[in-house]
């Protein structure tokens, strides 16, 4: 297996050149917290001599490559694999008829593979007309067809002004579009793990849902649930509906199970909040706060659970709001992931509206966490 | 201070900004505006997140105070709603009910207990053998509720065994 990365800033434009090698498997993954637009623009130069076998991509909250960081930028990495086959496909979210429909899709498009050994997915964080993909929804649609799946995946991520997100569905050209999904499956001599931590702590009183739909919540112990938000923010307020993103809720649901949610988009008409998955009705929540250490030492533990000691390549998928909370302190976290993991790993990072992951072997959207896959093809590689 | 001491941040940042560390070198221009730069980012960063954080732990607390508050006064109702309610079952019960003090005296009776026994007056401070006398005793069934410990005392429950008998009857 041989990683390569390089990184388009707006000042300097490409780092260098991937080369996609004769004959072998590929697999292009591009990552960038820019506008779809200024995304495209700087493709156009990599696209004629760039053809690996499957390109995705998404935007991000921010992304890095090893330990560093790369805001305001592009990265494209190239994982060229030897004993390792790719089967991708695409769905366009809304035509596909929602989330639910879009996850048994692309799962179906799986299913016929003999000996598919995981699976990466990237979805946008909205359908066609800007309503949001509810990620539980498409992680219950790969879970219908295919249950046990290992995957991990992400909702692209924006950076915290809600404007726009997008993906790079593969088979359309390596060009940002929105309201799609894409999964790509490993399938043959590969080895993938997987690993999951959060850090983030629950605070405050324990608020019932009392009014919610789906993913948009409505109120909490009846009263508005943004009013709450805005309450805590205080004078940062004013930086909604990214800041809304410092205060996760600890959901527990009324069979006991816990769960994390980020605020994805607000509405101030009825002063609701839309999460990157359900809010169930009846379910106990909780506002949640980050302590920086609980948070880095979440991540090395996310990378030592996925690390299997020989590893060539990692993907660390991890919540927006650890880059608010975390601030210029994110590429502790990036550090504490790499200690975790086998020394020569290539590591990409991306921020993410939603990570999802199968690592209880139920495919199930999670928020705010480190969500790290790895990958190896064993010594010989 | 060497080099090794410093702040993993602060060492990262001057690496990132090509700046030497080491004793006798000097950032050009450029490299110390941009440090400059990264140093006010983190302290805005650092303000804001302790100012979301400390006006987010203050509201939690006064909340779960006010909620403390709250749950105490339900509490004390729930106990006078209680209380009201034993109340009223001791006045009313045709039982004969006696409360006694931690020596074991009448310190209070229910109407049935003043039907029975005398007027209440002459009820008040005398001990159950002394009210209901030996032969009363030995026909009735007495049943002592609360604990041992209770600092209220008890609550003794006097009927006559005649009383259930017929009771039964029926």
């Amino acid at each position: 297996m041989k990683v390569e990365s390089i990184v388009w800033h707006p000042r300097h434009g490409w780092s260098g050149d991937l080369a996609v090698a004769a004959g072998r498997t590929s697999l292009g993954l591009v990552v960038a917290d820019l506008p779809a637009e200024v995304v495209d623009r700087a493709l156009a130069d990599l696209r004629d001599r760039w053809n690996p076998t499957v390109a995705i991509g998404c935007s991000t909250a921010g992304q890095s490559v090893g330990g560093v960081v790369h805001d305001a930028s592009i990265v494209a990495t190239l994982v060229q694999f030897d004993r390792c086959n790719l089967i991708a496909a695409s769905v366009e979210i809304d035509h596909a008829g929602g989330a639910r429909r879009s996850g048994r899709k692309l799962a179906e498009a799986l299913a016929g593979a003999a000996d598919v050994r995981g699976a990466l997915l990237l979805a946008d964080c909205r359908e066609g007309g800007g309503r949001a993909v509810n990620g539980t929804l498409l992680a219950s649609g790969i879970d219908d067809v295919l249950p046990g799946l290992a995957l991990a995946g992400a909702l692209a991520g924006d950076n915290h002004g809600f404007r726009s997100t997008w993906i790079i569905p593969d088979g359309r050209g390596v060009a940002p579009v929105e309201g799609w999904a894409t999964i790509v499956g490993l399938e043959g001599d590969v080895e993938i793990g997987f690993g999951s931590g959060c850090g983030w702590e629950a605070f405050g009183p324990e608020r019932l849902v009392t009014r919610s739909y789906g993913d948009v919540l409505y109120e909490l112990d009846g009263a508005a649930s943004l009013a709450l938000y805005r309450d805590y923010l205080g004078p940062w307020a004013a930086e909604l509906p990214g800041a809304a993103r410092r205060f996760p809720l600890c959901l527990r649901d009324l069979d006991g199970a816990t769960s994390v949610r980020t605020v994805v988009d607000i509405d101030e008409a009825t002063q609701s909040l839309r999460f990157a998955g359900d809010v169930p009705q009846g379910a106990v929540a909780q506002l949640m706060c980050a302590p920086a250490d609980s948070l880095v030492h979440h991540a090395q533990l996310a990378a030592k659970q996925a690390s299997f000691g020989d590893e060539a390549f990692a993907i660390a998928i991890s919540g927006a709001g650890r880059r608010l909370a975390l601030g210029e302190r994110i590429e502790d976290e990036l550090d504490a992931v790499l200690s975790g993991l086998a020394p020569d790993v290539a590591l990409i990072g991306l921020q993410s509206c939603g990570e999802l992951s199968s690592l209880d072997g139920t495919c199930e959207l999670r928020n705010e966490t480190v969500t790290v896959m790895t990958f190896g093809e064993g010594a010989s590689a | 201070m060497s080099s090794i001491d410093r702040h993993p941040m602060l060492r990262r940042q001057l690496q990132r900004l090509g700046i030497e560390a080491s004793a006798g070198s000097a950032p050009t221009a450029a490299q110390w505006q941009a440090f400059l730069a990264r140093v006010d980012l983190v302290y805005t960063e650092t303000d804001r997140s302790r100012g979301v954080l400390e006006r987010s732990l203050e509201l939690s607390s006064r909340e779960m105070g006010e909620r403390l508050d709250e749950q105490r006064r339900s509490d004390e109702i729930r106990v006078l709603v209680r209380q009201q309610r034993l109340t009223s079952i001791f006045e009313n019960v045709p039982t004969p009910l006696f409360a006694l003090d931690e020596r074991d005296r009448v310190s209070a009776v229910n109407p049935a207990a003043v039907a029975a026994y005398g007027p209440l007056h002459a009820l008040l401070g005398r001990t159950l053998d002394d009210v209901l006398g030996a032969d009363a005793i030995a026909r009735s069934k007495i049943v002592t509720l609360s604990e041992d410990d209770d600092p209220l005392g008890s609550l003794v429950i006097v009927a006559e065994l005649r009383e259930l008998a017929s009771t039964h009857a029926r």
